[in-house]
């Protein structure tokens, strides 16, 4: 999207830089990376509230980029792909009750009777495991984790076969993380459903996710299994999310944390080379990964990394 | 599991907001100004069986009296008389109905403006914001007394002059109100959960944003209806407003205006009483604003 | 052997909100020495902020220390005059934030935030003397691009170079205590990493004492030497690291340490909670420990009498029933 300023020219920010990978049905995707990677506008995209420049988003074999541009082919999409967002308070509207919150999806798209919106209603609250007493009530007078709930119920009321998660454990206190984090897999497990999570840290994305994708400044530098990734990562990037992790051990033993070196370079102004060079730790990095820019190759089987000098 | 009961009602009658009207009685600053307010409007409306007395009829003998609670005052004229004799009471309780009138109507045809204009700026944005926002700005540019002596003096005053005057010169202020308030809840996580879900921009408006417009709105509306009346009491102070015999709360002030040293009472009590009316509608708008705003956690 | 550094004694602090009081720390008390880090875990709403907002004694008018002492040094906090207050608030005792634009100030250049602050605890001190404290501190925190950052406004700055400026600011009067409240927060995994053993040299080359204020477990453990778990305004379980850590002894405590995941382990597609659902809900009985309707070693006394913190062990104390 364009940035105007007064004098300069007018400034894109490459928020995604050709990013393709594929999803799988019934698995848990997991999408990790920090501030700046891109991965909340992936998820914006694929669902159709930001615009895309360039590429396609196929979804049971069919292009849905020209669907999501429409407001009304959009509007059919929202019943089979949605998205949970990070702040649950105020993804919430409040000046509805709960209930109405719940139901309002099935109001928008005109699905079922009043009495089949309750059933439909009373399943979603048993499966995310909520208490109806709320549903007289306002979101704000309920606690973050129940707010987050409601979100999901929300997404779930519409019958999705695919549920993207934005960081929306991240703002939870750890107790209402883990209920979440169990829903998500209560989900995926029972109901089938395939989900994409998104994260900053990754010891979440470990639990949860089946595959994981990591992103730097709008590329993605490591795809590849959870065992692969964790076991063994290839990517520096990929080694120092996992090794800048708090952990218990690491405090018991009052071990130093890893320290990634140096600031995020501006998405506006993108390096000529590889995203990654200014902080890349590797010492062997040469003038071939500051100009050029690496691309995604499958390294081992269903392992894909981006970079110059993986040992062979 | 147990069996989840739920009623049909709960679903059905969950509206928006309704918080419980009767926390808004039981605050006494809410109470006093609301009994004030309907008294004076009451008494505005009801002017003739309050006092007796014609607004234009004139006691040259008695002019100039003072109001009762000064030295020289008179059970006859409880407010005292002015410079011609005439009753100070009666002629607020006449000039009211006229102030109240107009900035009531005047406020009507500002909201009615601004909440079109707000919106279309707020939702449409870019070409339709710039192009509205650049005559508000004119318009703001151009002081209430300028538009006043160019179209009061190309007509003569009258009632649906002075709206129109009025709501000429407020109209920016308050569109620019309702647009900030539009930007602010565009962006907000909820509004983007009700596109993810699929709702139309219609919908969004009516369900989503009209709620947190009309929050602000409340308390546009009672700066707006203050500054109505203190507008059209300057107009007919300066003699640009109400005509003689018309009666308003700027026509005594400006009557007074000969004898501020000597009579000070005739100015004073109706800017008194606009100060009151003010006051009053302040109270009760923060009371209420506070009461349709959500809950704390 | 340590001096105390700062003594909480029976503290109770309570808020005034829309007509009713809420009791928002409950006889909480605790020491830390000299050179001694404190980690604090506790969920939102659990009072740690207003406890250190009560340290630095800046409450808002709302809220009210009703009892318990706050001693610093040896000084009763709440006994001190407005003059002895104003040279430890900010300098003996420095604190940041979450979010470090809430402490810089966005119209002016780091260079004159810190000179100012420098220049307030340095009475009489020239301003270009200052400017040269300026430079030289950020060269001894090791800063990178010392002349750039200190000309910079903060919105031109990176969060986690925000957070640095902000910790600089907090060293200026060469505090003896720090108190970090969710200092790492809003910042990137890594930024985060930076930050943590940015302030771990601080705290060993200046010999400053921390407490470090977090909803994570794990990143409590990184920096301190006690930790203390708070729950509703309440201190559950305090002690030693090693001894909270290892051998925990209250049930929340274990549960926080089980619903984080280590990456070490391996992985199994479990639930990290079993049971009952709704675990982070606290039951609303008035007296009894708040535990009750979720905590697996109930008793009936527990459903009726709040218990009180019990020492287990040397160093370690926990609020249960179980060790009565």
């Amino acid at each position: 999207m364009p940035r105007r300023s007064l004098f300069k020219k007018p400034a894109y920010v490459h928020a995604v830089q050709g990013v393709s990978f594929d999803i799988k049905k019934g698995l848990i995707y997991g999408l990790v990376g920090e501030s700046g990677c891109g991965k909340s506008t992936l998820s914006r995209l694929i669902v159709g509230v930001e615009q895309l420049t360039k590429g396609k988003i196929i979804f049971r074999g069919t292009d849905i980029v020209s669907l999501l541009k429409n407001n009304r082919t959009r509007k059919q999409m929202c019943r089979h792909i949605q998205l949970i967002l990070q702040d649950a308070s105020a993804s919430l509207p409040p000046n509805m009750r709960v209930a109405q919150i719940l139901t309002e999806p099935l109001e928008i798209h005109r699905i079922g009777s009043v009495k089949e919106r309750i059933k439909k209603l009373g399943e979603v609250l048993e499966t995310v495991r909520l208490n109806p007493s709320i549903l007289e009530g306002y979101p704000s007078e309920l606690s973050g984790g129940v707010q987050q709930k409601i979100n999901i119920a929300r997404a779930l009321m519409l019958d999705v076969g695919v549920l993207i998660s934005d960081e929306s454990i991240s703002g939870l206190d750890p107790v209402s993380q883990a209920e979440i984090m169990n829903l998500y897999l209560e989900l995926n497990q029972k109901n089938k459903l395939t989900m994409i999570f998104i994260a900053h840290d990754i010891s979440t994305v470990w639990f949860l996710c089946d595959v994981v994708i990591v992103m730097y400044l709008g590329k993605c530098v490591e795809i590849a299994n959870n065992e692969d990734l964790f076991n063994s990562s290839l990517h520096p990037y990929t080694r120092a999310l996992i090794k800048a992790l708090p952990t218990i051990e690491k405090g018991l033993k009052n071990k130093g944390m890893y320290v990634l070196k140096g600031e995020v370079p501006s998405p506006v102004t993108l390096p000529l080379g590889c995203n990654f060079y200014s902080r890349c730790p590797n010492p062997a990095k040469d003038e071939e990964c500051r100009t050029k820019k690496p691309a995604l190759k499958e390294y081992k089987k269903n392992h894909r990394v981006a970079c110059f000098k993986l040992k062979d | 599991m147990e069996e989840v009961e739920l009623k049909k009602k709960s679903v059905k009658s969950a509206k928006s907001v309704k918080r419980d009207p009767k926390e808004l009685f039981q605050d006494k600053v809410f109470l006093v100004s609301v009994i004030v307010l309907l008294a004076i409007t009451i008494c505005a409306i009801f002017a003739p069986y309050v006092s007796h007395y014609d607004p234009n009829k004139m006691f040259i003998q008695e002019r100039l009296t003072p109001p009762i609670f000064l030295k020289g005052g008179t059970v006859k004229f409880i407010l005292g008389t002015d410079g011609l004799g005439r009753d100070v009471l009666t002629r607020i309780l006449y000039g009211l109905r006229n102030s109240l009138l107009i900035a009531f109507l005047s406020v009507a045809v500002i909201f009615g403006i601004g909440i079109f204009v707000g919106l279309l700026s707020g939702i449409y944005g870019k070409k339709v914001d710039s192009i509205i926002m650049t005559a508000a700005d004119i318009q703001l540019s151009v002081p209430l007394l300028v538009v006043a002596i160019i179209l009061l003096a190309l007509v003569r005053p009258s009632v649906p002059m002075i709206i129109l005057v009025l709501s000429i010169a407020g109209w920016p202020a308050y569109a620019r109100g309702i647009r900030a308030s539009v930007l602010s809840e565009k962006s907000k996580d909820y509004i983007l959960a009700a596109r993810i879900m699929g709702a139309s921009p219609w919908r969004i408006l009516r369900k989503y944003f009209l709620y947190s417009v009309f929050l602000s709105t409340v308390g546009f509306i009672v700066l707006e209806f203050g500054l109505m009346i203190i507008w059209e009491a300057l107009l007919s102070f300066l003699g640009i407003g109400i005509q003689p015999p018309d009666v308003s709360l700027g026509t005594i002030m400006g009557d007074g205006l000969n004898y501020l040293v000597s009579a000070w009472w005739i100015t004073t009590l109706p800017g008194i009483f606009i100060m009151i009316i003010v006051l009053c509608l302040s109270f009760m708008s923060r009371k209420v604003i506070r009461l349709l705003s959500p809950k704390a956690g | 052997m340590n001096s105390k550094l700062l003594e909480i004694k029976n503290l109770k602090v309570v808020g005034h909100t829309r007509g009713s009081t809420q009791t928002i720390i409950d006889n909480l008390s605790f020491e830390l020495n000299e050179g001694e880090s404190l980690g604090i875990v506790g969920e939102s709403g659990s009072g740690k902020t207003i406890l250190s907002k009560s340290i630095m004694r800046v409450l808002d008018p709302s809220c009210k220390v009703v009892n318990g002492r706050i001693v610093f040094e040896g000084k009763d906090i709440y006994g001190l005059s407005k003059e002895e207050l104003k040279k430890i608030r900010g300098f003996q005792i420095a604190i940041i934030y979450d979010d470090p634009l809430a402490i810089l100030d966005p119209i002016c250049v780091v260079e004159k935030q810190v000179r100012e602050a420098i220049m307030t605890y340095q009475e009489g001190i020239s301003k270009s003397e200052a400017i040269k404290k300026v430079m030289h501190m950020f060269q001894i925190l090791k800063m990178p691009d010392p002349e750039k950052i200190v000309y910079s406004f903060a919105y031109q700055l990176s969060g986690g170079m925000q957070q640095r400026v902000a910790i600089a600011l907090a060293l200026v009067g060469n505090p003896k205590l720090l108190i970090a409240d969710d200092a790492t927060r809003a910042l990137d995994v890594t930024i985060a990493a930076q930050t943590i053993e940015f302030l771990r040299e601080i705290k060993q080359s200046q010999r400053v004492s921390l407490i470090w204020i977090s909803h994570s477990l794990p990143v409590c453990s990184l920096l301190a030497d006690k930790i203390m778990i708070m729950h509703a305004g309440k201190c559950i379980e305090i002690g030693t690291k090693d001894k909270v850590l290892r051998n925990p002894k209250h049930f929340y405590t274990k549960l926080l340490l089980k619903v984080t995941p280590d990456v070490n382990s391996p992985r199994k597609k479990l639930p990290l909670l079993s049971g009952k659902s709704n675990a982070s809900s606290t039951s609303q009985y008035d007296s009894g420990c708040e535990f009750c309707d979720i905590c697996e070693n109930v008793k009936p006394i527990c459903y009726n009498q709040a218990p009180t913190l019990k020492m287990v062990d040397n160093n370690h104390f926990c609020r249960c029933h179980i060790f009565n």
